[in-house]
């Protein structure tokens, strides 16, 4: 009778063991499954991101020849471009006159400039998607 | 209250032009040395910072009148990568494996630990980088073996020996270069590119800040490129004002080219890699395993070099960036014992499927699938009037179903006659967490069915499972030829039995030129079905395909009022298949069957 009791008891423990098991097993497939589908928007986003990211180095080469040629054409054409990419929610970084910031730009230079600390120039724009930095802008700074 | 900013990161390398004696990197190099060591004393040349004598001797950095030791500035970085991996897990993060280089001492490792209970973590061991790195590629687990690990990384470069497995984890000995990495590829590369430029321009690209920036951005992305292809295009329109307008840099980099003039910093890891040998007292005949580390091994010449030197293929298929981080996770996951909470689940060895028409092997549960696992499939017949199917439960990688081991079979009968396609039966594979297959075959109209038990169906020694996988690897070309030829012979096989259908239904409805041409058509095809080569068959196929499809437009334009029904099988002959396997299942999607078509 005893010997069958701890038989039962042994049984209990091991229905249990395998119960948690399962259920642990359940919740993992149901947590991969939700990681999934967030990972997959996730994912969408950053395709768009690297596409935008690679692509971007053309926008610079315009604005390049921009800055050479003025031409009011060209104007029109980076003026599309910069649409496209707000109707991406893709916004350029401000940086004419703003204060330093190290979180939005990099510098790459210093000029002698009466205001301390400040963008005198901006080099390559740098653009954000929200709070999302996809790439810092490239400035000169000044130092007095 | 602090007046230093606490930036870390990519954030702190963007103002490192204006705070340039404010900005710490390279800290590893001063982790746990003394001030008057030499490395100290030889590395204060070039860094940036101010590096003082502090406690102890130890060195010390000076920012803005403040010291920190190494241990406080590390901290700073842990802390960024707790805080960023808190964010993503959405959990605390308390306890941390860190790795260091082989070379580290005692104190070095020890101000190491230091710096992570600064960060607020519990260090529950300090491994070595290339030992990580072999844990990553599971190498511990093998027997004992000697691993050598090749790490050029952004700005270093480490070759060590390892004695690894059966519980043994030594470093036999390490080498390297403390100045030699991708930094100084991407210069060599950019020298050259401005060269090429001022000889046709005469103008030196490295005296402009600005060009410099997009010239160092350009050598960069070149060298990755050139890791995957041949040649590199390298375009910086408007790159600088020449006396004449603006200039435009346009040059293409080969791989030969880049190889040629990267050539030297490669051949400069050999000489450290031979000392390695020496020290550990190894010949590299001995060295089992070569495991590579850091992103420049991508490039294909770093690769071949190393390839060259061992005479052996190195272990790469990990990411480089990543390797040493995701061994020391191997290692936290061993020591948590979460890998025994694991219930750790068995794989299929080999694929699984079952016989259809012309022999072929179709698998319904691939290999490397994890079980417990279950599958179904509807097949079909492949002859009128077939009352009986036998399933064929094959076990194997290769095509063909003769080639591959057959695990036992099924007889179903009772099946009620009917059209070749139209009945169906239901296969279902179950393994379940035993290895054990269960296969039941139902025929769906009559509900009857008939099942066998498998019980060795993983049971396979590693030894029998290794032989078939590397059997269908050789054959696999001449296997893929063989099945595409049954294939294409089963398909028009199909077509005949439509056209020879379709040509009894439209009788009386067709002209007898349209009649006579299909009829010509099929005795073309059947002519050639059993000694006809793949493409004979395809474009006889096609032939009989576009002769059938005047019948269909023939009925059409003189019966439009009756459509042919789905829903009344035809009344086809008991013909048996051309490969005399009349019992052989045919496999058949669902939607097809219900549409009583007859399409393999």
């Amino acid at each position: 009778m005893k010997k069958d009791d701890i038989k039962k008891e042994n049984l209990k423990e091991e229905i249990e063991s395998w119960k948690n098991k399962y259920l642990r097993a359940l919740a993992d497939y149901q947590n991969l499954e939700r990681r999934i589908s967030e990972n997959r928007l996730e994912e969408r986003k950053q395709a768009a991101t690297e596409f935008v990211l690679k692509f971007l180095p053309v926008l610079d080469d315009l604005l390049h020849a921009q800055r050479d040629l003025e031409n009011p054409g060209l104007n029109l054409i980076l003026k599309k471009a910069d649409d496209i990419l707000k109707s991406e929610n893709i916004e350029k970084i401000g940086t004419k006159d703003k204060e330093f910031d190290p979180h939005l730009m990099e510098c790459v230079e210093l000029a002698e400039s009466e205001a301390d600390n400040r963008v005198v120039k901006e080099v390559r724009p740098g653009y954000r998607r929200g709070d999302k930095i996809l790439r810092a802008a490239r400035v000169v700074v000044g130092q007095i | 209250m602090d007046p230093v900013k606490r930036i870390v990161g990519d954030v702190a390398k963007r103002q490192m032009i204006i705070n340039p004696k404010s900005t710490v990197f390279s800290i590893k190099r001063l982790m746990g040395r003394k001030f008057n060591d030499k490395s100290v004393q030889k590395d204060m040349k070039w860094l940036p910072y101010t590096i003082k004598a502090g406690r102890d001797n130890m060195a010390v950095v000076e920012v803005e009148g403040k010291t920190y030791t190494p241990q406080e500035i590390s901290a700073q970085i842990l802390q960024k990568i707790k805080a960023d991996a808190e964010s993503y897990l959405g959990d605390k993060v308390t306890e941390a494996v860190i790795t260091v280089p082989a070379y580290f001492d005692d104190a070095q490792r020890q101000a190491t630990k230091q710096a992570g209970e600064i960060a607020g973590l519990i260090v529950k061991r300090i491994i070595n980088e290339p030992t990580a790195a072999a844990l990553a590629y599971g190498l511990d687990k093998k027997h004992s073996h000697t691993v050598a690990v090749y790490d050029l990384g952004g700005g270093t470069f480490d070759i060590s020996v390892l004695e690894l497995g059966e519980g043994v984890y030594e470093v036999k000995a390490t080498n390297g270069d403390t100045h030699l990495g991708g930094d100084d590829f991407d210069q060599v590369i950019l020298d050259y590119i401005a060269e090429e430029f001022k000889k046709e321009q005469n103008v030196d690209l490295r005296k402009d800040p600005q060009a410099l920036q997009r010239l160092r951005d350009a050598a960069e992305k070149a060298k990755i490129e050139l890791s995957t292809s041949i040649v590199a295009d390298i375009n910086l329109p408007f790159i600088t004002q020449g006396k004449e307008g603006p200039l435009h840099l346009v040059q293409k980099l080969t791989r030969a080219k880049l190889e040629t003039i990267v050539g030297e910093l490669i051949d400069k890891t050999i000489p450290p890699v031979e000392a390695c040998l020496k020290d550990a007292g190894i010949d590299k005949s001995k060295i089992d395993e070569i495991v590579l580390v850091g992103g420049m091994t991508r490039m294909p010449r770093v690769l071949a070099k190393v390839k060259e030197f061992f005479g052996k293929e190195p272990n790469k298929s990990v990411n480089p960036d990543e390797v040493v981080a995701i061994g020391a996770a191997v290692q936290a996951g061993v020591l948590t014992g979460e890998v025994k909470d694991v219930v750790l689940l068995d794989v299929t060895p080999l694929t699984l499927g079952v016989e259809t028409l012309g022999g072929v092997s179709t698998p319904l549960i691939t290999r490397n699938t994890t079980v417990p696992t279950s599958k179904s499939e509807v097949f079909s017949t492949a002859a009128d009037n077939q009352t009986s199917v036998e399933i064929n439960i094959l076990q194997g990688e290769r095509p063909m179903a003769a080639d591959n081991k057959s695990l036992g079979r099924i007889i179903l009968d009772g099946i009620p006659p009917a059209p070749r396609g139209v009945p169906q039966v239901e296969v279902n594979f179950d393994i379940d967490a035993n290895g054990i297959l269960n296969v039941s075959a139902k025929d769906k109209a009559t509900g009857k069915s008939q099942s066998i038990r498998i019980t060795s169906s993983t049971g396979l020694s590693q030894d029998e499972i290794e032989k078939m996988t590397k059997e269908a690897e050789a054959h696999s070309k001449e296997d893929q030829e063989k099945k595409d030829k049954i294939e294409t012979r089963n398909k028009a096989d199909n077509m005949i039995y439509v056209a020879e259908k379709s040509l009894k239904d439209a009788e009386g409805k067709v002209g007898d030129d349209v009649k006579k041409e299909v009829e010509e058509k099929i005795s073309a095809l059947k002519g050639i079905l059993e000694s006809g080569g793949k493409e004979e068959l395809e474009s006889k196929t096609k032939d009989l395909s576009d002769s059938l499809s005047k019948i269909g437009q023939a009925m059409y334009q003189g019966q439009q009022t009756q459509p042919p029904s789905a829903d009344q099988p035809p009344s086809g002959d008991n013909k048996e298949d051309k490969n005399g396997e009349k019992k052989k299942g045919k496999k058949k999607d669902k939607e097809d069957v219900q549409e009583g078509e007859v399409v393999s």
